[in-house]
């Protein structure tokens, strides 16, 4: 009996996309090989236990073996990678900055100023947004979601001073 | 009998029937922004029920809680972004409908399922609670794994991109549920001297990262500008077609969720992943599942709110609460000098039957406020791609923040971004890895357990028949698969040497 696959959010693939081989189809299964070894190699270390007395070790232990045999089965081969353009990796990996740059202004300036710098980011260098637009789309997104979120959910977002 | 009767009069006084509609009204906003779920709102509305009575204090967060479980859909079927756990399977079908133009009938479905599934589980919780409390009390461990273990081989076998993929997928997600505290020894794992990992990794920031950021990700190739090609969203209405299509699926999957939700871990989530799967072998169209299949969307939706009112059964009855949303209802109602339990039927009939009444009027509430409210979501669509995606990026951190005022869980969701996205451009689902991170901590504590009570005999899993023939069941579908891969693999074979000739 044909079992049907389910496509799970799984988008079909425009005309122009292409599929990536070589190292870098590589590079996935190698990392999360590395990390079922490192949580097997961890888990010895907080005790595996035995069967009528599994220790904290046990379960991440043989869930960790598995998953490096099934990485080993795409180690070799790689995993194609689907490549919709140079231009939209880009962009991506530049939306990635943008995140760890958020992250960096959270911790030191706050929420808004943080918001205001990605959403920025986003309308400018990925959107092509003109800059008075972005400005001022990204300045409303960030101050209308700190309102929301302190007036009718209670959440104090973290700020740089008590206007920003 | 009388008991509901003294229910209905508990939750029709003016001041509990204002506390319903305002807690399903509040429960579904927030439910449907990304980032918060169930459990973010009930803990960020929790403060507010101090001042009042027991009985409405209960009400008013029962209504939070199914009111954000259908919030949650929203988002999940018109952004691709699940508000909570449960709604993850919402995005199989619902988002390739709302890709097709069909946002608007996935919504009535979603809201007309849930209605359905919801009343038939209330009538079920109010005629069999005492009996199924009793048979509930047999499920001991070893079913509990054998029956998450099947969940999640479902997902994960039937997976696109392949069965290794699958798994492969699956066991990323067990891996991260690893991190944390663990539950039975007490000992830090894989944290790496870092205290915010000490909690473990958050439902929250890995969703919204592996879903709705990776989906920015996506969206950014494109610069954000989304699909316009959706042509006219239309009625709400599902067509004729649509309810025969689903009528029989609504009806199993009210079942399946009535009776999943009565078991320890098994929520929202599970009788999700189980009528999904059920659907599937059920349907005519099986094909169509995972590409906008009405009956996949009404099956889950169906069960999973069905599952979120039996939920309360053992709750109520037996004290347990089975998911981490209704262990904080079971603190309101210890707040209040109220143990749930055996004794509270008999010590406090006015909170258990007052619960119960209002379960009937939040779910007709359900369906009057969001049908004619639905179309208000949709214009959502209407939305320039560009300003939509500024929108969700900054809620989605605000919402990460607020579950543990941790900046941390900021980066964990930017980093669960980047695998999301790099799992997409390889061909592996993300399905089966969020599903493998919720449902590990089950599955290890209830292996452990079994191991322990059997003194470390596997055969327990087999010795016993519910967990026998849920293991059964797994295996069945794992060799169906490995059969129909090589049955293929042979044909693709024959051809290939057929044309070469």
């Amino acid at each position: 009996m044909e079992i049907p696959r389910v496509e799970i959010l799984a988008d079909e693939p425009p005309d122009h996309v292409r599929t990536v081989t070589g190292p870098i189809a590589r590079a996935l299964p190698l990392l999360v090989g590395a990390f079922s070894a490192w949580i097997a190699i961890s888990s010895r270390g907080l005790g595996i236990g035995s069967l009528s007395s599994p220790g904290a070790g046990f379960w991440p232990f043989y869930v960790s073996l598995i998953t490096l045999v099934i990485c080993l089965r795409f180690i070799v081969p790689g995993i194609p990678l689907e490549l919709v353009s140079r231009g939209g990796v880009l962009r991506s990996v530049t939306l990635v900055g943008l995140f760890l740059l958020s992250w960096v202004l959270f911790e030191v300036l706050g929420f808004f100023v943080a918001a205001t710098v990605l959403t920025f980011g986003m309308c400018t260098l990925i959107a092509q947004m003109g800059w008075l637009k972005s400005i001022l789309t990204s300045v409303a997104t960030s101050a209308l979601t700190y309102v929301v979120f302190a007036t009718f959910l209670g959440v104090r977002l973290p700020t740089l001073t008590p206007w920003i | 009998m009388e008991g509901l009767v003294e229910g209905f009069a508990v939750a029709l006084s003016w001041q509990n029937l204002l506390f319903v509609t305002l807690g399903v009204t509040l429960g579904t906003i927030v439910g449907l922004l990304p980032g918060l779920g169930p459990t973010a709102a009930i803990a960020l509305l929790l403060p507010l029920t101090y001042s009042l009575e027991p009985a409405t204090a209960i009400i008013f967060l029962a209504g939070i809680y199914y009111g954000s479980m259908f919030g949650g859909r929203i988002p999940a079927i018109l952004l691709n972004l699940p508000g909570d756990a449960s709604s993850v399977v919402t995005t199989f079908d619902g988002y390739p409908l709302r890709q097709q133009g069909r946002a608007g009938p996935a919504l009535g479905m979603t809201a007309i399922g849930s209605f359905i599934g919801g009343t038939i589980a209330i009538v079920g919780l109010t005629l069999f609670a005492p009996l199924v409390a009793r048979w509930a009390l047999r499920i001991g461990s070893p079913e509990m794994f054998a029956l998450t273990l099947l969940g999640l081989a479902m997902i994960a076998l039937l997976s696109s991109g392949g069965i290794a993929k699958g798994l492969l997928s699956a066991g990323i997600g067990i891996l991260i549920a690893a991190i944390g505290i663990d539950m039975i020894s007490g000992s830090y794992r894989f944290t790496l001297g870092v205290p915010e990992l000490y909690d473990g990794i958050g439902i929250v920031p890995l969703a919204v990262g592996m879903f709705g950021l990776a989906e920015l990700m996506l969206m950014a190739e494109r610069r954000f500008r989304h699909d316009t090609a959706l042509g006219k969203v239309g009625s709400v209405m599902p067509t004729r077609a649509d309810w025969v299509q689903s009528r029989m699926a609504i009806l199993r999957a009210s079942l399946i969720g009535f009776v999943i939700g009565l078991l320890p871990g098994g929520g929202g989530t599970v009788s999700s992943v189980v009528a999904y799967g059920t659907e599937k072998r059920f349907s005519k169209n099986p094909e169509l599942f995972g590409k906008g299949a009405m009956d996949g969307l009404a099956a889950t939706e169906t069960a999973d709110n069905a599952s979120s009112n039996s939920a309360f059964v053992p709750l109520l009855t037996l004290g347990v609460p089975p998911n981490p949303v209704l262990a904080l209802i079971a603190g309101a109602l210890l707040l209040h000098q109220v143990t749930p339990g055996p004794q509270l039927l008999t010590n406090h009939p006015d909170i258990f039957w007052g619960v119960i009444a209002s379960m009937y009027i939040g779910s007709i509430l359900l369906l009057i406020l969001n049908l004619p409210m639905v179309g208000v979501f949709v214009q959502v669509l209407r939305v320039p791609g560009p300003i939509l995606s500024v929108v969700i990026v900054t809620i989605a951190m605000a919402g990460v923040y607020s579950v543990r005022h941790s900046s941390f869980d900021i980066l964990v969701t930017f980093i669960f971004a980047i695998l999301g996205y790099s799992l997409r451009k390889a061909g592996i689902s993300a399905g089966p890895l969020i599903l493998g991170f919720i449902l590990a901590p089950i599955m290890e504590t209830h292996f452990r357990r079994s191991m322990i009570i059997s003194g470390g005999e596997l055969s327990v899993f087999v010795s016993r028949p519910i967990s026998a023939t849920l293991l059964a069941l797994v295996v069945l579908l794992f060799l169906s698969l490995l059969w129909d891969g090589w049955r293929r693999r042979r044909k693709e074979k024959a051809a290939e040497s057929v044309g070469a000739v």
